[in-house]
């Protein structure tokens, strides 16, 4: 039911963006601004938000020995104790999904004995998916600048070269690994009974819509082609703010960028911002040196202390009058 | 992490960010599409030329037509093409589309450049005016 809901969600957003053809300036322009707006802001607002939220303990998840008497080995990554240690943790997780490698499955055997077992499948599913999304929207640079860089040019050639530059126009590796990645979390989310029990519409929600932007992408690559002249001319000049949308555009164009539009304002308000999210996990972006070094929780008052000296000195004559034995005379 | 690194990431972000907007105004900012080029031979020898397409059409779609002219001739050996508008043209690009588009630079490039394609037509095809060849 869950996804059922999110799927019409996308489809109506589509058509919303397909009859956006016939208003140009509000699909095409204000509302892309609009977007864009909304996601530099809300995830400026976001992290910023964050920022301010107190981290009074060390809480690193250690995931190996930690650093301890010199003979005994440190897992110097899996449980850092200096900010070198933690910098390759963070960028291995951010970069390469490390954690998603510790997945594992629940297998209940024919003899009635319970298995555990790594799985692969959603870390591979995560990698295709994330890098490839990376490599798509590097390659829509360029639309966005004029003259192209010549990197991108280079990466969009080599992502035609890898399928080995099958169709006309050229067929990119990204674009396949893109939808066989979502195509894969999606349908792990519909296979496992115990995983479509806690998914929610909002699960669901951001992988038909990046469905929808892929496929309508392809789409229009491949199958309703426009004129991308005309595109780039609106693309050039939203970034300089001077933007032209020329009649030429076909109304697939509008429904794919109310998607990429929809996407990015929802961005910063749903569990995609785990995009900037992923830096400020407590439990991975601290060093473990909780022994080494003293770390002061900056919510403690400060407490009125009575030593035992200040105590002597305050009943030092009285102490010696009724012969209880003092350490200072 | 201290506050001081975590707004020192997110400027680092908004710089990345907007890279299409920074990297296109110190480039030389915004420049509207090509105009297509007033065409030289619509009337050529004495008879009038058409595209085989109309022009909607063809602007999205060249790419392909021409991909399947080139498997259609080079492949299956058929000659002929019978456009949508029910018209027989024989598929060779000399005998249409290089009669009113004869020179690589102004009616290729000018887009492909815009566009940032490159396409590999010309790693064979003879240049017909003698254009200087660009990379590909």
């Amino acid at each position: 039911m869950n996804a059922v809901i999110s799927l019409v969600a996308v489809v109506v957003l589509f058509l919303v963006g397909l009859l956006g053809g016939w208003a140009g300036i509000l699909f095409g322009v204000i509302i892309p601004y609009l977007a864009v707006a909304l996601f530099l802001g809300g995830l400026i607002y976001r992290v910023i938000s964050w920022a301010n939220v107190p981290v009074p303990f060390r809480i690193p998840t250690t995931c190996g020995q930690q650093q301890s008497l010199p003979w005994i080995e440190q897992a110097k990554v899996d449980n850092p104790s200096t900010t070198f240690g933690v910098i390759v943790r963070m960028a291995l997780e951010v970069l390469i999904f490390r954690s998603l490698l510790r997945n594992t499955k629940t297998v209940l055997r024919e003899s009635g004995k319970i298995a555990y077992a790594g799985s692969l499948a959603l870390w591979l599913g995560a990698m295709m998916f994330h890098w490839s999304l990376l490599v798509i929207l590097l390659r829509h640079l360029r639309f966005l600048t004029e003259p192209a860089p010549f990197l991108i040019t280079i990466l969009q050639e080599v992502d035609g070269f890898l399928l080995l530059q099958v169709w006309m126009p050229v067929l990119y590796l990204s674009s396949i690994l893109f939808l066989v990645g979502l195509a894969y979390l999606l349908f792990r989310r519909l296979a496992s009974p115990q995983l479509r029990y806690i998914s929610l519409a909002i699960d669901y929600f951001p992988l038909f819509l990046l469905l929808g932007i892929g496929i309508s992408g392809l789409w229009l690559r491949h199958l309703s082609k426009t004129d991308v002249g005309s595109i780039k001319e609106l693309a050039v000049g939203l970034v300089t703010f001077s933007p032209v949308v020329n009649n030429t555009i076909n109304s697939l164009f509008f429904g794919h960028i109310f998607l990429v539009c929809v996407l990015l304002a929802y961005f910063p308000f749903s569990k995609l911002v785990h995009m900037a999210g992923v830096f400020l996990s407590p439990t991975r972006n601290m060093a473990n040196n909780n022994r080494a070094v003293r770390h002061v929780n900056p919510w403690d008052y400060p407490v009125k202390t009575h030593s035992y000296e200040e105590y002597e000195d305050e009943w030092r004559e009285k102490m010696k009058g009724a012969g209880v034995p003092v350490d200072k005379e | 992490m201290s506050k001081g690194i975590i707004i020192a990431g997110l400027i680092v972000f908004l710089i990345v960010a907007t890279f299409p907007v920074w990297y296109t105004s110190a480039a030389g900012g915004s420049r509207p599409q090509p105009e297509p080029p007033a065409r030289d031979a619509k009337v050529f020898e004495g008879k009038e030329y058409r595209c085989v397409e109309d022009k909607v059409y063809m602007t999205g779609n060249h790419m392909q037509l021409l991909d399947n002219w080139r498997n259609l001739v080079v492949r299956e050996g058929e000659r002929f093409y019978t456009s949508e508008a029910g018209e027989q043209y024989e598929m060779s690009l000399t005998k249409t589309c290089l009669k009113c588009h004869p020179e690589r630079d102004r009616f290729c490039n000018k887009c492909h450049d815009y566009a940032n394609v490159y396409p590999t037509c010309w790693n064979c095809h003879v240049e017909l005016n003698g254009n200087e060849p660009k990379g590909n």
